[in-house]
Formats: C-alpha cells, structure tokens, sequence
C-alpha cells in the first residue's frame, strides 16, 4: 500500500515538472498587458473555422523599449522548430515564421509568426508577435482570415 | 501522615499488576512515580513495568496516526494527477478579450477585428524586399 502511494507521489510530481517545463520563451510577453501595446487572446470555438485553439499576439509600437527581448526570445524558441523562415534587415531579425512540435501529450501544432515593421523604409514602428496553436497548415495560415 | 500516603501508593502499585486499576488511577500513580516520594527502590519494578508500556502506547499511536495519514496522502495524489491530467488535455474554453494600452476590450467584433489586424501586420505573404533583392542579385549575377 505504501508503495502504491509512493508511486503516486512520484509520479504527480513528474507530471508538474513536465507541465511546468512546456513554457516557450515569449510566453514571457503574454503574461500580462502592456501598458503600451496591444494584446490579443482568443481561444475556443471562434477559432474552430480556422482550424486553430488558440491565438495570442501583442504588438508594440514603442519597438525600441522591447525590440531586443523579444528578437532574443524568439530567437531561442526557433531552436526548436522543426520549419523556419526568417528573414533579416541587417543585424536586426526582420520577420520569422516558426513552426513548433506539439507540446508533450497534445496534437495541436505551435505556431510563432515575428515581424519588426519599423525595419522597412516606409514601416511603421511596429513590432509584432503571433502565437498559434492548432492542427491547421503552413499553407492554410497564409490564407488565414482572408474572405 | 507520610507513612500512610506511601502505604496507599503501594495498594495502588498492586492493584495495577493485579489490573485493576483505572485510566485515572494509572494516570496519578505515573504522576507519583515522577515525584520525589516515588523515587523509593519498593517503586522500581512498577516505574520499569510503566516506561514499557508508555514506551509501546507512543510507539503504537504513531503507527495508528501514520496509517490514518496515508489514505488521505493517496486520495490528494491521486486527484491531483487526475487535476494534471484534465488540464493537459486541455478542457475546452472560450476566450475572447484584447488589451489595448492596458484597457480591456471584451466585445466580440473588437476583438476578431484586433485579432485580424495583427495577423495582417504579420504580412505572411510578404517575406521582405531582403529575399527579392537577394534572389535577383543571384541571378543578376549568374547572367
């Protein structure tokens, strides 16, 4: 019996270390709202048309306050991707389109899309950064919202 | 005076191997045995027979308390997996909210609208003038 409850122990304490780790490093951006930004969250039946369960972005139009943070955080999470496409303006990273594996025991494919406006001549001074997950495509995300 | 308290202290000491005597009873003569009047050698076998037996009660409520513990223990482990699991599974929940400038906006249409908008400032479509100008180098260059 002892052993029985030990085990259980053991194991839900593995479980919440499991649960814990699955934190990507811009997570850090949609723990709370800006005061000088613009966040979004929407997650559930809204999105089942789109094949998605969750969206979250956050833009900022100050970028110089965040530029740095956010281009090191996606930087690390690209680490992980399994398809990239980025593309740079000088040293600075001008856009990134990630695609994730699943977090462990979900199906759901992860989605991180970056974009640093201000880096384009006529750009606007706007950063922006996209967090998805879902079963939908690459492919289908391109024509995602367009009637 | 004295003499009398000793000689009922020892009714009481053969009273109890006999088993005759009381929780309360018990209770007073450890308490005696603890005193000064109870330090006498007549008193030793029963002090001896008593830290046995005190010995053993703690022992045994220990277990009692460490086996009425366990249950629980695994009844918390075993929900809070279950509580683990059920989220990692993810129970389905509708969210629906924007924050702009630290002010909430719940209303629906403002929401997908601002959702909409920043997936546009993505510009998924749009790769950068950099992988143009660099492929039309290439090939400027291959020519």
């Amino acid at each position: 019996m002892r052993r029985i409850v030990l085990l259980c122990i053991i194991a839900t304490c593995c479980v919440s270390i499991v649960q814990a780790q699955k934190g990507l490093s811009i997570s850090d951006f949609f723990e709370k709202p800006f005061a000088k930004a613009t966040m979004v969250h929407v997650e559930g039946s809204e999105l089942t048309p789109y094949h998605l369960t969750l969206y979250r972005s956050v833009s900022f139009s100050d970028t110089y306050l965040v530029v740095d943070a956010m281009e090191k955080s996606v930087l690390t999470d690209a680490r992980l991707a399994y398809s990239k496409e980025m593309g740079n303006q000088g040293k600075r990273l001008y856009y990134a389109f990630l695609a994730l594996p699943p977090r462990d025991g979900h199906h759901a494919n992860r989605y991180i899309f970056y974009r640093n406006a201000s880096l384009r001549e006529d750009g606007k001074d706007e950063l922006t950064l996209v967090y998805m997950e879902g079963s939908a495509t690459m492919d289908e995300l391109k024509k995602l919202f367009k009637k | 005076m004295e003499e009398t308290i000793m000689i009922n202290w020892q009714e009481v000491v053969n009273r109890y191997f006999d088993g005759e005597t009381s929780e309360e009873e018990e209770r007073l003569l450890r308490r005696f045995l603890a005193t000064e009047a109870g330090q006498g050698s007549e008193f030793d076998e029963v002090r001896a027979v008593m830290s046995v037996f005190a010995a053993g009660k703690a022992v045994n409520q220990t277990r009692h308390k460490s086996r009425k513990l366990w249950p629980w223990l695994a009844a918390a482990c075993v929900a809070g997996l279950a509580w683990l699991l059920w989220t990692g599974i993810g129970s389905s929940q509708d969210v629906c909210v924007a924050y702009v400038n630290g002010q909430k906006i719940t209303d629906r249409n403002e929401v997908l609208a601002l959702m909409q908008e920043s997936w546009n400032d993505i510009e998924m479509q749009e790769t950068g003038n950099t992988v143009e100008e660099q492929l039309t180098d290439l090939f400027n260059t291959l020519e």
